[in-house]
């Protein structure tokens, strides 16, 4: 481990001023009515579609799946699907993707998704990830042309319930 | 003595039509980021939090290093330790033979370019898969990236096809495929170039490539020092598929990525994307706090250059940068010069400044592609104050004999000019006799100043004499 060790040395010694950590407390974008707020957002930023209610069934793990998410978020449209089966890859090898949200799930703004997920003691505990989700995957490497469905999901419907 | 990047730019001025193209596409990448801004209330006070949350990190990251490593390693992360580029090559290689690997996929990593490790691993006889797709078109046509964001904009669609139907081998039949999902005729003309057939003809080919890797790479956004989660944020979604199929996932993480918590994940998570493309989020962060189950992660922190530079008082806070390309969209002379006119791989601002902390001999011709408009200090959402660093990079540039000899001759020439009241005088009286000097011997190789435009007149009377003329007749 000569490595760590010199880089923490090197480090140690030429580090000039150390700087205070900030209180780290943003008067941050609040939305009155949170849920209809993350609906646009779902459409129109991540490019979702959007149902108010449940999915009739839960389709088999395959062209599309079904998810549950465990937060949301309006000014993004973010859905915060942490890791609950062995395999998480059909999250991404799907073709379509539902993803459910509880409209009592939905918050604001990342401070306050990232306040839950630390105060939770569920996350990470059975498998080690979670991943915020907004829309089907995305891409404009191709002369900027934006196209839905560069490699995982090409569409997703976000349930509120 | 003209610099690398203004020799290149000078070639790439060459084509009117292409300079214009990339000049806007950036434009707007910043004119988006600039909408972002200005619908965020907060937006001031996130980047103010940001660059003190960067400030603290960076002055402790003695502390939180050691931090970062215990939490991974509690969650069953083997963590890593390269103090350079070659170390850190050997020690991906020692993993990979050690498992087996024969093919890995990877998503986008500035680390991985800075290192070389592609190169080192393909001489080592393993083949590396890039999966971001702009990546990915580079890697097939043998081209270095031009942007850290937009790696590809650069590339013509047409030719992007035509790589892909020498490569692919399946092109035809994946073709076909996309048409018939479409529910639409295929195409005549089969050297339709549509870049949705095309993304979709890229999307099965890397299907391919991820159900055969045998490893899975990624880069790092941040590392949460608290938790010792590493973050990745793309829009494709490749970085999570590059980790949930092969078994074996192996980080690379520049020892400045650090944060301190998940608060402070917050802070940088609205920034990133916002800055970057101009995007409230981007599709995917995923926290990747383990491996999976029967499966092994592996993080390299590499250090490279960094811990040598953050004792240099002027330099230090290049390393809050996150790597968003805010500071490349904004600037004139890269959109107008594009990548492969800096000599360093990351270019625009952040690029000078790091290709200067990195091999300050090698690249400080970079340092002149600057016009001090600052626009870049104003868009970073963390605060370099990157055109104020270029600028001291350039007083130094003697210092290391880089200074170019003309105008250093022509610095020391003015020095004594203007230190010699008389001498000025009766030089500026001569003055006017440039005027006289034929257009040809004016306008050639040796004047670098009189290069697209018109060497200026002088007057007959110097605002001095005026002045003395005008006071005595009162």
């Amino acid at each position: 481990m000569a490595a760590k060790e010199n880089i923490l040395e090197r480090l140690r010694a030429n580090i000039g001023e150390r700087f205070e950590m900030p209180n780290i407390a943003i008067n941050a974008i609040h939305y009155d009515n949170v849920v209809e707020k993350f609906a646009e957002t779902c459409r129109t930023v991540s490019g979702a579609d959007v149902v108010m209610g449940t999915p009739a069934e839960e389709d088999e793990r395959g062209e599309t799946s079904t998810v549950h998410g465990d937060i949301g978020v309006a000014e993004n449209g973010c859905i915060w699907i942490p890791q609950r089966e062995a395999d998480r890859s059909f999250l991404f090898r799907s073709e379509h993707l539902n993803i459910i949200v509880k409209a009592s799930d939905i918050v604001s703004n990342m401070h306050e998704a990232y306040a839950r997920i630390s105060e939770s003691e569920e996350y990470f505990k059975d498998y080690k990830y979670g991943t915020f989700i907004s829309g089907p995957s995305k891409t404009a490497d191709i002369e900027g042309a934006l196209v839905y469905g560069a490699q995982a999901a090409r569409s997703v419907t976000v349930f509120i319930e | 003595m003209s610099t690398l990047h203004s020799k290149r730019a000078a070639e790439y001025q060459k084509n009117p039509d292409t300079v214009t193209h990339h000049d806007q596409t950036f434009y707007n990448v910043r004119a988006k980021r600039d909408r972002m801004a200005q619908a965020l209330p907060e937006w001031e006070e996130l980047r103010d939090m940001a660059d003190r949350i960067k400030r603290h990190t960076i002055s402790h990251l003695d502390t939180y290093l050691e931090k970062f490593e215990a939490a991974a390693t509690t969650n069953g992360v083997h963590v890593h330790w390269a103090e350079d580029a070659d170390e850190y090559n050997d020690i991906v290689y020692s993993i990979l033979q050690q498992h087996g690997v024969k093919k890995v996929v990877k998503s986008k990593s500035m680390l991985t370019e800075e290192c070389h490790l592609n190169r080192s691993l393909e001489e080592k006889g393993i083949e590396v898969i890039e999966t971001d797709l702009g990546e990915r078109i580079l890697q097939m046509m043998k081209l270095a990236p031009s942007h850290i964001v937009m790696p590809a904009l650069h590339v013509h669609k047409e030719d992007i096809r035509d790589c892909f139907k020498a490569q692919i081998a399946e092109y035809d039949e994946f073709r076909r495929c996309f048409y018939e999902t479409q529910n639409k005729p295929i195409p005549e003309d089969e050297n339709d170039a549509d870049p949705t057939m095309l993304t979709f003809v890229a999307r099965l080919h890397l299907r391919n490539q991820f159900m055969t890797a045998d490893a899975g790479m990624t880069g790092c956004n941040f590392g949460i020092a608290e938790t010792g989660d590493v973050v990745v944020c793309t829009n494709e979604g490749n970085a999570d598929m590059s980790t949930s199929i092969p078994k074996l996932h192996i980080v690379s993480m520049g020892i400045e990525k650090l944060i301190p918590d998940y608060k402070a994940m917050g802070v940088f998570q609205r920034l990133l994307a916002r800055c970057g493309t101009g995007q409230e989020t981007t599709v995917y962060t995923s926290h990747f706090r383990g491996p999976k189950p029967g499966g092994e992660m592996h993080i390299v922190l590499v250090d490279n250059w960094r811990s040598r530079n953050i004792g240099n008082r002027e330099h230090w806070q290049t390393l809050k940068c996150m790597r968003c390309g805010a500071c490349m969209n904004t600037c004139p002379v890269y959109r107008r010069s594009a990548g492969y006119s800096y000599s360093y791989f990351i270019p625009g601002p952040i690029g000078i400044n790091l290709g200067m902390l990195n091999d300050r001999l090698a690249h400080s011709g970079n340092v002149s592609a600057c016009s001090l408009c600052m626009s870049c200090d104003n868009v970073c959402p963390v605060k370099v104050d990157l055109s104020h660093q270029i600028y001291l990079w350039r007083q130094q540039l003697d210092d290391f004999n880089c200074a170019n000899p003309m105008k250093k001759a022509m610095s020391n020439g003015m020095a004594t000019l203007f230190n010699h009241p008389q001498l000025y005088v009766n030089t500026l009286r001569l003055a006017p006799l440039a005027n006289h000097v034929p257009h040809s011997l004016m306008h050639n190789c040796l004047n670098p100043w009189a290069n697209g435009h018109e060497m200026m007149k002088f007057p007959k009377k110097s605002f001095h004499t005026l002045w003395k003329t005008i006071k005595e007749e009162k």
